[in-house]
């Protein structure tokens, strides 16, 4: 009888040791993925087979108004989305490797508002497991919401997406549809060009003769340990590919972009792809003529944007008009790899039925015969361009699978020099292998102690040349090329021929590295308050030089000590430093606080402080940048983590108005009295908050922008200006190295070539757009007007660093005034650095100490002087590498000094400034200097993505000259690093009654009254409508 | 009255079709429902503004296409159906039936879209929980308030007063001893007590 129950059993279950594919609805943490991204919990939907394992997110929303809602998880707005993708790794059940930050099918720039997410498949019968996504149409930004509305008109539209797993795949098919209502035909565009010009409400030359097209795709956030790769010209500089892609732009019905045969990503452990399936519904096949010069396939798919991590990848075109209730589909493939681009291609391959043939290898060294690991061999096609990139392993060996043809091969690592071209040919099932050898490395051991002798935290960086002849080309084209993966390598971008061969921040002042064989100068630095130590030795190939060096201290700052309260790592998902290489390289550039702050993630340092031994050095706090798509970036600490949640707390980003984002990182402080809201990169256009809510910098209230700005204003009631709040405490004045946010731009003298638009530039003066406000307001001036009307919000520098050699941390840094003596490892606490902050002791600085006395009056300090004036003493110190030449002293906004700083005193600088005052004032003093602070801190030499370029390439002849970023006129964005600092302020009471702000108050916005009145009442109150 | 709602719609399609604020932004449908709880009554204070663009033409389009005499009614009519659409009351899951329902248009601030206040009573019958949900919840703000008796099982109801954004519905506990009223005697009568046909 049990017998035959157990045979009865065995017959039921799937134990045939077949391939299966599964869907869950997650119950519990142990069952989601696990990894650097991983933000799938409880409630989300799991698919995994015997290769993979991918989340796709709940809706997002909740019916249970007790509950906090979670639009947005961490990236983008709406649920639905596939979050975490990894490849199933047995035994170590929530402990995976997933680097993808999102994946969401896209129509244009509408996305999926999910209304239901349910397994549709079980994939118990041995078939696919299914999970199905329906929804609304919603906006990926607010921003575009005019483009969606005028060709895709979604309102009348229902979306599915459903993510399929077949059994033993590497992918995960993805059918994405789009339905027409019942109400009558849905055209695509669905408005023609001439109701477009009245959808922007002005009269925008030429839009009514543009005929338009609606691409559909998906939006890959494939996170940023990914290096993003294409085949072809593109190879892994995919973001410079797309601006050439522009330059050459067929016109419009096809957007500009580049098309690319298949989209893959290299990583540590993990990559991912996207590819289709030849189909006649392709949108570049269907627009060739738009993409001239362009290698097209059948499997083409256009790139037009990368934008803040989210790269558009556009496949499909959708017939020109669905009938009433009709859909359309289409299809496209995930693919998830094991670390490089060839793991990918192999399933791409794969899936597309390619007759394909075997290339593999072995790569050694010349000298020794070890193998080179983590070395890359790049497959190339017969321009000698990038198709495929293999990853060797442990052993040295690689394999792939290619298609039939002619190729070369080139191997490529970081600290050899790389192997010359050599043909080979691939036949269909035949196999190709290769033996290759390499030049050996150099090996070169640094050993640095301060000036106390102690093995501290040091920056140790290699400074090589280069050809003069190159001097003032662009580093791409001579010293590394990014199409194959190189690393960046700074240059000194002043005219001399230096360069960064490679950096290294330890916590020890340790290093034995390998690099390429050459001369250079060692340069060890640890901040702005040492010197840096230079040494130049010449290592050859297997060779080996060992060196000591001591650091030199340039200043004490007694009583301060440095932090950097924008950081971060790889919770964020654009960033792949991990938390233990940010806490050493806060710790080898002098930081002594470091506040990390996570995009949508509260992330605690201590942990990894600890384990690096950096608990004498430095203090982490916990916070976190609450990260919205388009309203803004908010700072907060200290925080509170959360154990229980998979972004280290919980909380809301979307359709809040910013009194609501402030409230709510204040809840989410350790001690809600004492946490702190930061205003981040308060400029920067779409993602700071002052550019988005149209701060103006002469009055800080916020005004309607008019002409085409007003066009692309995010249409949201939580965007409207009464919800402005001015309920934040500090201000990052100086972010990163983009010191052309500091200041409101003013026109160069001499003015370049013109004509520029009206009204017509003064050389000297602000800059200022048709409605007379400056077209690039600085941060400074808005503070500035912020002091005048008495809210008092301290400033900071902060380096908003992602990474490491290019955007080092503490670059810009806010010293804080902690108390005599507490500067000390362990001398001070996390709530004497948040005291100092709401006390205003602090100064932003790229590297000078800038002390500002009133008698004995310091920074942040309220004095009384009735005597109508005030001696205002200043010292400044720098370290030789940070020399300043240049004082300015601001009170209430206008300059009351202006000093050069002679040359032989831009290391140490005193003077005492007699200033008349005739009524209540704060004092601000500002240094700058012209020195290159390379290679402490490296340059901005690589162009932004030249947003000129594209708008041409969209407008074709369209008249959108009056958007900032057509303007010819604009703060250069490519410059070198220089000194500069500027202090909080001290207030200076003139008539003794009290320190009163020189302008009028800002307004105050009156919380809304918690009793309401029954709403009979209401309803009776309310006027009829009278003629 | 026939010149106040020609005024009405044409002033309406006029600033939709000219005026510069429908330009400067476009704004999406908003929905905000105060949802009053009394001892005999559920009181509904429902406010609607179409979102700009296509919605606000369509119901101008339908409302000028009415009898010019009924024009200002029948777009009071439409607004409020529009309004009150996606919104089900029910207690334990019986929608529940109103026994008035009046309404008040007007322009918003710059005249770019009309708006409509809508006030509907139901009956409050004895039950477990008494639900307001939205089918179209990106566009709904729900809040809920209660005046007199204890109908409200207050310690496990959302917090009184606060607006919930974007939610599908919100479900409000009936305490377990409360008396159910007579349906003929609500707490309150309206003032006035027009009705509109749905």
């Amino acid at each position: 009888m049990k017998l035959g129950l157990v045979l009865a059993a065995l017959a039921l279950c799937a134990c045939d040791g077949a391939p299966r594919a599964r869907a869950q609805v997650i119950g519990t943490l142990g069952d989601t993925i696990g990894g650097p991204h991983a933000i799938g919990r409880e409630g989300d939907f799991l698919l995994e087979n015997d290769e993979i394992r991918l989340i796709v997110a709940d809706t997002g929303r909740t019916s249970d108004p007790k509950q906090i809602q979670v639009y947005g998880r961490a990236n983008t707005t709406f649920g639905g989305t596939l979050v975490d993708a990894d490849l199933k790794r047995d035994g170590v059940g929530g402990r995976g490797n997933d680097q993808l930050a999102e994946l969401l099918p896209g129509f244009l720039f509408t996305v999926i508002d999910p209304l239901r997410v349910e397994i549709t498949k079980r994939g118990d019968d041995g078939g696919p497991a299914e999970v199905t996504v329906t929804g609304t149409g919603g906006d990926l930004l607010q921003m575009v919401a005019l483009l969606n509305t005028g060709l895709m008109f979604p309102s009348t539209l229902s979306f599915e997406n459903k993510y399929r797993l077949y059994p033993g795949k590497r992918y995960v098919e993805i059918e994405t549809t789009v339905k027409n209502g019942p109400m009558g035909a849905h055209p695509f565009p669905y408005l023609d060009p001439t109701q477009l010009d009245d959808l922007l409400g002005r009269n925008i030359p030429g839009v009514s003769s543009i005929q338009l097209s609606v691409p559909m795709g998906q939006l890959p956030l494939l996170g940023g340990e990914q290096e993003l790769f294409a085949p072809g010209v593109a190879g892994f500089n995919v973001k410079y590919a797309i601006e050439d892609s522009y330059r050459m732009a067929g016109g419009f019905p096809s957007f500009p972009g580049l098309a690319v045969d298949f989209l893959a990503s290299k990583g540590e452990g993990v990559s991912y792809g996207l590819t289709i399936l030849d189909n006649p519904y392709n949108y570049v096949s269907t627009y060739k003529a738009g993409y001239p010069g362009q290698d097209l396939t059948p499997f083409s798919m256009l790139i037009p944007f990368t934008y803040a991590g989210v790269a558009g990848v556009f496949m499909a075109k959708p017939p020109a008009q669905l009938a009433p209730n009709e859909s359309f589909s289409f299809t496209s493939y995930f693919v998830i790899g094991d670390g490089d681009v060839a793991s990918v291609a192999d399933v791409i391959y794969e899936l597309r039925r390619q007759p394909v043939g075997t290339f593999g290898g072995k790569v050694v060294d010349e000298r020794t015969g070890a193998p080179v690991a983590r070395a890359n061999v790049f497959v190339l096609d017969g321009r000698l361009l990038p198709v495929n990139q293999i990853e060797t392993d442990a052993d040295g060996t690689f394999i792939a699978t290619l298609p039939e043809g002619q190729y070369s091969y080139r191997v490529l690592a970081d600290e050899r020099e790389s192997t010359a071209v050599q043909a080979f040919r691939i036949q269909a099932d035949r196999t190709t292998g290769v033996f290759v050898t390499m030049k050996p490395h150099a090996n070169v051991v640094v050993d640095v102690i301060d000036e106390l002798g102690r093995h501290a935290p040091a920056k140790i960086t290699l400074v090589a040349t280069f050809d003069t002849a190159n001097v003032g080309k662009d580093p791409r084209t001579f010293l590394f090329s990014l199409p194959f993966g190189e690393r960046r390598r700074p240059t000194a971008f002043d005219g001399r021929n230096l360069y960064i061969e490679g950096a290294w921040w330890t916590k020890d002042g340790r290093v034995d590295a390998r690099v390429r064989p050459g001369t250079y100068d060692i340069v060890v630095s640890r901040g702005p308050e040492y010197e840096v130590t230079t040494k130049r030795i010449t290592v050859t190939a297997g060779g080996f030089v060992a060196e000591q060096l001591q650091l030199e201290r340039a200043f004490s700052t007694d009583g301060w000590v440095s932090g950097d309260f924008h950081i971060h790592a790889n919770p964020s998902t654009d960033s792949g430093v991990t938390v233990e290489q940010r806490v050493i390289s806060c710790a080898a550039e002098g930081l002594e606080v470091a506040v990390a702050t996570d995009h949508n993630y509260i992330t605690d340092y201590a942990p990894a402080i600890a384990a690096s031994g950096l608990d004498p050095w430095l203090l982490g706090i916990p916070g976190m940048e609450l990260t919205t798509f388009e309203m803004g970036h908010f700072i907060g600490y200290p925080l509170k983590i959360d154990p229980g949640s998979t972004r280290g707390g919980e909380f809301q980003w979307a359709y809040l108005p910013p009194g609501k984002l402030f409230a709510q990182l204040r809840d989410l402080a350790v001690d809600k009295g004492s946490g702190l809201v930061q205003v981040a990169h308060p400029r920067q256009q779409v993602l700071g908050y002052f550019a988005q809510f149209y701060i103006d910098a002469a009055t800080a209230e916020p005004y309607v922008p008019s002409g085409i700005l007003g066009v692309f204003a995010p249409y949201g009631d939580e965007f409207s200006a009464e919800n402005v709040s001015y309920d934040f405490d500090v201000i990052e004045l100086m972010t990163g190295r983009k010191r052309e946010w500091n200041h409101t731009y003013t026109a160069p003298s001499p003015l370049p070539p013109g004509p520029f638009p009206n009204p017509q530039p003064v050389p000297g003066q602000v800059v200022v757009g048709p409605d007379g406000r400056p077209t690039y307001p600085g941060t400074i001036e808005t503070w500035f007007s912020l002091l005048d009307r008495g809210h008092v919000a301290t400033g900071v520098g902060a380096s908003d660093t992602h990474h490491l050699l290019g955007d080092e941390p503490g670059y810009a840094r806010t010293l804080l005034y902690v108390g005599k003596g507490k500067d000390t490892p362990g001398g001070f606490t996390r709530d004497d650095v948040v005291t100092a902050i709401r006390e205003h002791r602090a100064i932003t600085t790229t590297a000078p100490f800038v002390e500002m006395t009133i008698g004995n009056a310091m920074i942040g300090d309220t004095i009384v002087a009735q005597g109508g004036g005030v001696d205002v003493r200043v010292r400044v110190r720098a370290p030789t590498w940070g020399a300043v030449n240049h004082l300015v002293i601001y009170a209430n906004s206008v300059v009351v000094a202006d000093q050069m700083i002679p040359a032989g005193q831009g290391t140490d600088y005193e003077t005492m400034v007699r200033v008349p005052l005739a009524r209540d004032s704060w004092i601000v003093a500002e240094v700058e200097g012209p020195t290159n602070m390379f290679p402490v801190s490296t340059p901005v030499e690589l162009p932004p993505l030249d947003a000129t370029v594209i708008i041409q390439a969209l407008s074709a002849g369209l008249d959108l000259s009056s958007l900032p970023v057509t303007a010819k006129l604009k703060p250069d964005q490519l410059h070198t690093s220089t000194p500069y600092a500027i202090t909080n302020p001290i207030w200076v009471d003139v008539d003794g009654n009290g320190w009163g702000a020189p302008k009028q108050a800002l307004p105050r916005i009156a919380p809304p009254s918690r009793s309401r009145p029954d709403v009979r009442d209401a309803f009776d109150a309310l006027p009829e409508l009278s003629p | 009255m026939r010149a106040a709602a020609r005024l009405l719609v044409a002033t309406a399609l006029a600033v939709w079709l000219a005026g510069p604020a429908a330009w400067a932004h476009t704004f999406p449908a908003t929905r905000q429902v105060v949802i009053q709880v009394e001892r005999c009554e559920v009181v509904l204070l429902v406010g609607y503004r179409p979102g700009t663009g296509e919605p606000t033409e369509a119901i101008l389009g339908r409302a000028s296409t009415a009898p010019k005499s009924r024009a200002r009614e029948a777009l009071q009519e439409l607004m409020a159906a529009f309004a009150m659409a996606p919104l089900t009351v029910s207690v334990d899951g019986q929608p529940l039936v109103p026994t008035a329902v009046r309404a008040k248009i007007g322009l918003e601030p710059g005249g770019a879209r009309p708006m409509v206040v809508v006030l509907v009573t139901y009956p409050l019958p004895a039950g477990k929980s008494l639900s307001v949900a939205s089918q179209d919840p990106r566009s709904t703000r729900l809040s809920w308030q209660r005046t007199g008796g204890e109908r409200v099982a207050i310690s496990d109801a959302p917090q009184q007063g606060k607006w919930y954004p974007g939610v599908a519905s919100m479900l409000l506990p009936l305490a377990a001893g409360a008396t159910p009223c007579d349906s003929t005697t609500p707490s309150s009568l309206p003032s006035s007590p027009s009705r509109l046909s749905r």
